[in-house]
């Protein structure tokens, strides 16, 4: 199946999203913020999806996926936000950075294997 | 496929209880007038992560408080607002209130506390103060009256989503401000093959029921103005009405209509309607008229929600059913949708029957999506953990890893024994020794936490006494990165908090007081933490008014702790030390902060069960301190053992002062059936421990047993034993836990031969000792020490 990056500050989500995932049979990779999620990128190869929170210390989620979309390859990888960002700004500007879409939490982990299976 | 939440439950609380003390020092370090981003951010992201994750994991209370705490503050970080002190306590009063709605959440119940509803009203009051005005006015009354329908085309280039914008939304936006009928133009669809995914094709014309003036509407479209055509006028009475006719929309034959309608959260699925439209214009010709009157008030809206329906007609489409529903797929559970063949299509029509979704009703539909967890049910197996350095552990294995080592060497000795392998035999045991002292230390280490987890919580608590007392109180600290055994830091933490308290109720003076006496008008407290000879010692210190001898004399005497005549003989020490007697407070009036002096004693015992001590020093007019001693650890001890008759027990070797053999001449009795030893210049009460434990002894004649001084409350007192045995660390064993609570006894130990040891409870065996004399308790050392001035006279000590 897919090789998913999991992307947030906070252990209950990464560990509640790596778990959905990999119950789906993915092989997850996680990282508690935008630098060290970079970092994993820039190591790991045939990542297929990117799955990240905006708001992270270190790197947030915007710059994460600038970061990305300039490494030659994830330029055409997804890559999700997961966000409780609720307003319009804060999508589109992860938009403009190049961000495939994104899911608002709350969500569960239905919702969750629904919205990859979009992109994956 | 379901995953059961509740497995995350716990690393969520942990996490939240991290992020509330992250926020609660942002909070403390935030200066109203010159906020820091960064500051300002941590705090954001700390109630930012709380939000996300109760609400994914079903807790509704703590979502919804924390969903209009992160709208205030992003409001803050967005430089909109301004914060105000008074904001600053409503902030940390929230981090308060989250505090107590985790506990109520731990426990199984559902969080939802009085101070909560309370916090989220102010937070409301304060939101809409400063935005409702503007953004209200055109929905309510004024917008009535001069409402006007709007015509607007509207027309995306086609690269308008390379920018990252989504006409969509521009629509909704629009949408919001009024009601909003539109249809939509498809004629620059080209054909399937020629279609670019990337590029828009679609045009608008809408016509919206408005208040609203052009430049709002304008302001809609301000990020893509050079991103596409737009057309704003007024509407003529009779075009206004447009697009709601759409059966003279559709060009050629329909086919069929589509009724959609998506659930308000259909949005967060990460579902795009736009994109489902595209699918669908695929097949044919598509009109689409869209239909806002499930738009509620501007305040209750929820930009995450959908609230819009359509009625799709799909003309010149030779589409079937399948197909069309083959579009809605991924959404079929989240929203109505109802598609009928076109009279006279010859085609049947079909409900999709999941039902509405939900009038309007946000709340609602959050109740729906969280998981009911029955208050009843109690979590089970709520544990503590702490977080452990990773060296830690690594040095763990490591350890074992030796220990593995030793061991099959040993094993290796015992399966071949010869006697010429005896020194190869006390070599491993030697490590073994050493593996098991190395491992012992290593998990010692991991209980071992900084100090700063008790300290974390004064700077926020003497802030908001100094502020309740009008007091400016500045607070230092110093080592917080001293570790100390998790256990006594739990048990620590409250006794400090009363030593804090006083030193800001009692010790520190107003400001108006000081100036007067000439000392800065902000009091300082400083709390200090060190190690010392395997003792953590903290530090009270500060600059107040200090005790006053006379008014803890005075007091005392009418309390009838002492007479007059015990006054003059004692020392400012022993003066002082009045202030942990049960009962004891010169604090005039009862205040809601110290109480009503219930507490110094308390503190007192509560230290000394952890084998601590406590003493104050003070100096009337520049302040006073109070120094705690406590143990690293409570689980080891290192003990002098002793033996009285066939019985083994156990000192605490930090209280013992030093052992002597006694000789008679230097016994002498005084009242009340006490006997005192003369040590050097000094008196010490004697006490027997077989009396106390009533133990046959191997003799009773003092001058055939030994005498272990020891230190209890800065009293020394000699305990009588028949033979001192080693001195060794002993592992400690609850006797409450295994047995049952006994006085003069803290603990027990099993020895290298399996037997059980009982460790002495020092100062309860004063305190026994103290009883069977029928003195009044913990004034042992005291009335002794009157009788030793006593002793200390030349007739008296002849006598």
């Amino acid at each position: 199946m897919a090789k998913i990056l999991a992307v947030d500050d906070s252990a209950s989500m990464r560990q509640m999203v790596s778990f959905t995932l990999k119950g789906a049979g993915h092989e997850v990779i996680e990282a508690s913020d935008g630098a060290q999620a970079l970092k994993l990128a820039e190591a790991e190869s045939g990542i297929d999806l990117v799955i990240s929170d905006i708001n992270m210390p270190n790197m947030d989620g915007i710059s994460l996926i600038k970061h990305l979309r300039a490494l030659s390859s994830y330029k055409f990888t997804p890559i999700l936000m997961l966000t409780t960002e609720s307003s319009a700004d804060k999508k589109n500007e992860g938009r403009s950075a190049g961000a495939t879409g994104w899911i608002v939490k709350p969500f569960n982990p239905e919702q969750l294997l629904a919205t990859i299976a979009k992109v994956l | 496929m379901t995953i059961d939440l509740e497995q995350f439950h716990q690393v969520f609380f942990e996490e939240s209880v991290e992020g509330l003390d992250i926020m609660e020092a942002a909070l403390m370090e935030l200066d109203v007038d010159a906020l820091d981003d960064e500051t300002i951010n941590a705090i954001f992201r700390s109630a930012h992560s709380i939000k996300g994750g109760s609400a994914t994991f079903g807790f509704s209370s703590i979502a919804e408080f924390t969903h209009v705490l992160e709208t205030f503050l992003d409001q803050v970080r967005a430089g909109q607002r301004a914060l105000s002190a008074d904001d600053i306590n409503i902030l940390l009063r929230s981090v308060d209130c989250m505090r107590e709605m985790l506990e109520q959440l731990k426990s199984g119940q559902d969080g939802a506390t009085e101070l909560a509803a309370q916090l989220k009203k102010q937070f409301e009051n304060l939101l809409t103060d400063q935005t409702a005005a503007p953004v209200d006015a055109p929905t309510t009354d004024a917008a009535q009256a001069t409402a006007q329908t709007w015509r607007i085309n509207f027309a995306p280039k086609s690269e308008i989503f390379l920018s990252g914008n989504d006409p969509l939304r521009n629509i909704q936006a629009l949408a919001d401000l009024g009601e909003l009928s539109l249809c939509c133009a498809i004629d620059a669809l080209p054909t399937l093959s020629d279609l670019d995914p990337e590029k828009s094709y679609l045009s608008w014309s809408m016509s919206l029921f408005s208040a609203c003036s052009e430049d709002q509407i304008r302001e809609i479209f301000e990020w893509i103005e050079d991103e596409c055509d737009l057309d704003i006028a007024i509407a003529a009475d009779d075009e206004a009405q447009l697009p709601n006719s759409h059966q003279s929309l559709c060009s050629g034959t329909e086919a069929w209509h589509i009724r959609f309608k998506p659930a308000l959260d259909l949005l967060r699925t990460g579902n795009d309607i736009v994109r489902m439209f595209k699918a669908l214009s695929d097949f044919g010709e598509l009109k689409v008229q869209c239909d806002s009157k499930l738009l509620p008030e501007l305040q209750s809206m929820d930009a995450e929600n959908c609230y819009l329906e359509w009625s799709l007609t799909l003309c010149n489409s030779t589409a079937s059913r399948s197909e069309i529903e083959a579009v809605f797929e991924w959404v079929l559970d989240d929203c109505a949708l109802k598609i009928e063949a076109a009279q006279g299509a010859g085609k049947d029509s079909v409900e999709h029957a999941s039902e509405p979704v939900n009038k309007q009703s946000a709340p609602k539909e959050k109740d729906k999506k969280i998981p009911a967890t029955s208050p009843a049910k109690k979590l089970s197996g709520e544990t503590s953990s702490i977080r452990v350095g990773i060296d830690k552990v690594d040095s763990l294995i490591n350890m074992v890893g030796e220990l593995v080592i030793t061991q099959s060497m040993l094993g290796q000795l015992g399966t071949q024994y010869e006697l010429d392998r005896v020194p190869k035999l006390m070599e491993g045991l030697s490590q073994l020794e050493q593996n098991t002292r190395e491992l012992q230390e290593s998990v010692m280490k991991i209980r071992m936490l900084p100090i700063s987890f008790v300290f974390s919580r004064f700077p926020r608590m003497v802030r908001d006494l100094g502020q309740s007392l009008g007091k400016s109180v500045e607070l230092v600290l110093n080592g917080e990165s001293t570790e100390l055994d998790k256990t006594v830091m739990e048990k620590i933490g409250d006794p400090l908090v009363h030593l804090v308290r006083n030193a800001v109720d009692h010790g520190i003076e107003t400001p108006a007081e000081r100036a007067e006496q000439g000392k800065d008008p902000s009091g300082h407290i400083e709390l200090n933490a060190f190690h010392q000879s395997g003792n953590v010692v903290i530090e009270i210190c500060d600059d107040g008014r200090g005790l006053d001898r006379s008014k803890l004399v005075q007091k005392a005497i009418e309390n009838e702790l002492i007479n007059e005549r015990d006054a003059e003989a004692m020392t400012d020490e022993q003066v002082y030390d009045l202030i942990f007697q049960p009962g004891f407070s010169t604090a005039k009036e009862v205040s809601d902060v110290s109480g009503r002096g219930v507490g110094m004693d308390v503190v007192k015992r509560n230290i000394q069960a952890l084998n601590g001590h406590v003493e104050i020093q003070s100096n009337p007019g520049a302040g006073s301190k109070i120094t705690v001693k406590l143990p690293l650890t409570l689980a080891i001890l290192d003990g002098q053992l002793v033996r009285v008759g066939d019985n083994t027990y156990v000192f605490p070797l930090v209280s013992i002062v030093e052992s002597l053999q006694c000789q008679g001449e230097l016994v002498r009795q005084v009242g009340g059936g006490c006997s005192v030893f003369k040590l050097r210049d000094d008196y010490v009460p004697i006490i027997e421990l077989y009396k106390a434990f009533s133990v046959e002894p191997e003799s009773t004649s003092i001058e055939e047993s030994l005498l272990v001084v020891v230190e209890a409350d800065g009293e020394k007192y000699g305990i009588v034993v028949d033979e001192l045995l080693g001195q060794q660390q002993v592992v400690i064993k609850s006797l409450e836990q295994n047995y049952q609570r006994v006085e003069g006894i803290s603990g027990a130990t099993i020895l290298g031969d399996g037997t059980v040891a009982l460790i002495l409870d020092i100062q309860s065996i004063v305190k026994l000792a103290a009883e069977r004399l029928g003195v009044k308790t913990q004034t042992l050392g005291l009335i002794v020490g009157n009788q030793k001035s006593e002793l200390k006279q030349p007739h008296q000590a002849a006598g």
